[in-house]
């Protein structure tokens, strides 16, 4: 009879605590989640505020004066700091052999 | 024997049957009660406990993104935080007005009378959209915690700034698109707000998001415009250059791919600044390119021409009298600006004389000028992706008179849009295709796009090569047209003179809607440019070829070098002999 009560009170306690941990469990997995969310939205904040500035910097309409008193130069600089191909170009560079083709703001600039 | 009870204990039997009674009945009320509770209203309670308990809060999605051609960016969004207090939970509406206005440069007198007309309120806009100082500012003046939060809300930013601000339109404080592509593909680009739960305490503060959110936010998709922004600003650039130089109340431009309707540029003046809406004057919102209508003038004669050259009604070899300038046409007097006697139809179109065109008219009649008018789209939308845009005004045909037949080959009689002007002399310059003009590039995937792009052959492609390749290039070689030449290219156009409708019927003496359209290669056509200049306030009569042309031409220009289309050495050589225009 005690044995039988024993057994009993015994998995009931070992149930109930194992519920507990799974729950804590639980919580601690949504907590680190929630925190990779929030980590998420800043950082994606992060980058939109500086594809933002970066666009900013790099607007045509704010490079063409520079180019026309030629203060910037429109020819890929012989060591460029990054060698791959630009996404968004103002104007395409011309390619390291050197191009024929004229480029627009130094057509413009000629006259 | 029987046991009789005293009185005594049988009051005590009663006392206790009605005791017990009693709680029965209590009981049984109770019961009653609860399950009148529990079942017959257990939904209208639940319901009311819920609302107390738990409230929905709209989960704002993030608009996309719009991009030109080449991915450059021209608007994007930031998250900003905005203040609100709870006016119910201030006891010192002054003392937080004070503090407030001190740290967002607020005037203190008109939030304090703010916060004293909502008192029993639970929510107030103080500031939207603090910059990051503001924000700082406001956590250092340690207000009561209860008593005011913070709320994320989007921003749009564009910057490119004023560059294509009518295409683009703009998002309201409340994020809703007014106005060009922000309006016009606002459900795509807003997105889907998404809804979560949220339970509060009996105060109302928010102890525990609850997990099951009702509905996620999708974010807007992003958009890739076919404008590219490099064009974009040549145009604008020579825009500006005009309105200073020509003074008009208005000018426009585009420039088009003829082939795919892609619009490359589309500018007006005067213009805005999407990032500060709040400068624009009325004038300034108008998107002159799809919603201004006027008179397309001698714009619209290679049309006409190309109709009754592929109804077999016209010979490349025909020849006009023009009358030495002056032509009586029923009761009305034609005029030419030059006397002209016999014209050959190339002339009649390089010299752009409206009693040539007039005598034309006669030889195709209204109806197929009509047939004509309607082939090369006017009169009706061109179904480009921006909000208000205005189809012309084409009268149907039983409203036509003797009169129509001289005036519609002159491009009088009927109105368009700049964008129907350049679409249909576009079909022109491609081989006879009216192409739908598009200012939203199609994803790769989207099957909608074939559909979109289904075209129609207004004249047959040998006609459309003539007209293009024979006349409009003679009016920039050697007609009214010749300040549109380029060194190196091969250039085609029309000049365009058209004089003003008044709002109260007929013309406004004196002013005058001056444009030129013009594209280049001639033997293969990459880009077509228009400009369209309203009511130049000086110079006199300001001819579409003075006006108009010379800024087309740059726009073209610049456009072609930076599309790396090849000048011709051989034309480049024979530029050089080219001599200085006479005055017109």
């Amino acid at each position: 009879m005690f044995f039988r009560f024993g057994a009993a009170l015994i998995l009931i306690v070992s149930v109930a605590l194992t519920g507990t941990a799974l729950e804590t469990q639980n919580l601690s997995l949504k907590r680190s989640l929630s925190q990779q969310q929030y980590r998420m939205e800043v950082l994606l904040e992060s980058q939109a505020k500086l594809r933002l500035e970066t666009q900013r910097l790099g607007a045509p309409a704010k490079l063409f004066d520079a180019l026309e008193r030629g203060d910037a130069s429109l020819y890929r600089p012989p060591k460029p700091q990054r060698a791959d191909q630009r996404r968004a170009p103002l104007l395409n560079w011309n390619n390291a052999n050197g191009d024929s083709r004229k480029p627009a703001i130094r057509d413009q600039a000629q006259e | 024997m029987s046991v009789t009870p005293s009185p005594s204990a049988t009051s005590i039997i009663r006392r206790a049957r009605f005791v017990v009674t009693l709680f029965g009945i209590v009981w049984t009320v109770l019961a009653l009660r609860l399950m009148q509770l529990q079942w017959w209203q257990e939904g209208r309670f639940s319901d009311r406990a819920e609302q107390q308990r738990e409230y929905a809060e709209e989960i704002p999605a993030r608009p996309g993104d719009i991009v030109d051609r080449q991915g450059r960016l021209v608007a994007t969004t930031l998250t900003l935080r905005s203040l609100f207090i709870v006016p119910r939970r201030i006891s010192q509406p002054w003392t937080v007005a004070n503090a407030l206005s001190s740290a967002l440069d607020l005037p203190a007198d008109q939030l304090f009378e703010k916060i004293g007309e909502r008192r029993d309120r639970q929510f107030l806009w103080v500031k939207r959209r603090l910059t990051s100082d503001e924000v700082e500012k406001v956590k250092a003046l340690k207000l009561p915690a209860d008593s005011w939060g913070f709320r994320d809300e989007y921003r749009r930013e564009y910057p490119q700034g004023v560059v294509a601000a009518h295409v683009l339109g703009l998002r309201d404080i409340d994020g809703v698109g007014r106005g060009g592509i922000e309006e016009g593909l606002d459900k795509v680009l807003s997105g889907e707000k998404g809804r979560r739960k949220l339970a509060r305490d009996s105060r109302g503060r928010v102890i525990e998001i609850l997990d099951d959110i009702e509905h996620p936010p999708s974010p807007g998709q992003n958009v890739q415009l076919s404008l590219d922004l490099v064009v974009q600003l040549f145009a604008e650039r020579e825009l500006d250059a005009v309105m200073k130089e020509w003074k008009p109340e208005s000018c426009s431009a585009i420039a088009l791919d003829p082939k795919t309707g892609d619009v490359l540029a589309m500018a007006t003046r005067p213009t805005f600044d999407s990032n500060h809406p709040e400068r624009a004057a009325p004038a300034e919102w108008k998107n002159r390119a799809i919603a201004d209508i006027y008179e397309p003038g001698s714009t619209f004669k290679p049309f006409v021409v190309s109709y009754g050259l592929d109804q077999h009604v016209l010979r490349t070899d025909d020849k006009f009298d023009c009358e030495n300038g002056l032509y009586r046409m029923g009761r009305r007097q034609l005029h030419d600006h030059h006397r002209y006697g016999m014209l050959n139809l190339t002339d009649v179109l390089v010299k752009s004389s409206n009693i040539g065109m007039a005598k034309v008219g006669e030889r195709l009649t209204n109806e197929r000028l009509f047939e004509a008018a309607t082939l090369f789209g006017f009169g009706r939308k061109t179904g480009i992706e921006l909000p208000g845009e205005l189809p012309g005004i084409l009268r149907p045909l039983k409203q036509w008179t003797t009169y129509s037949t001289g005036s519609i080959p002159m491009g009088h009689e009927l109105a368009t849009t700049p964008l129907q002007l350049i679409s249909a002399h576009a079909a022109l310059a491609n081989g006879g295709l009216l192409v739908r003009p598009r200012i939203v590039l199609p994803h790769q995937q989207d099957s909608t796009a074939a559909i979109r792009q289904l075209s129609e052959q207004t004249v047959s492609p040998d006609v459309a090569k003539w007209v293009v390749e024979v006349p409009m290039q003679e009016v920039v070689t050697r007609g009214t047209g010749k300040r549109a030449r380029i060194p190196g290219y091969n250039v085609f156009g029309k000049t365009g003179t058209a004089q003003c409708i008044s709002p109260h019927g007929g013309y406004i003496h004196g002013k005058y809607i001056s444009s030129f359209v013009c594209g280049a290669p001639v033997e293969d056509p990459r880009l077509l440019v228009l400009v369209v200049v309203n009511q130049s306030s000086v110079g006199g009569e300001t001819f579409g070829g003075r006006v108009a042309a010379p800024a087309a031409a740059n726009i073209l220009k610049q456009s072609l070098v930076y599309l790396r289309i090849s000048p011709e050495q051989h034309l480049l050589d024979a530029a050089a002999n080219w001599k200085e225009d006479p005055p017109e």
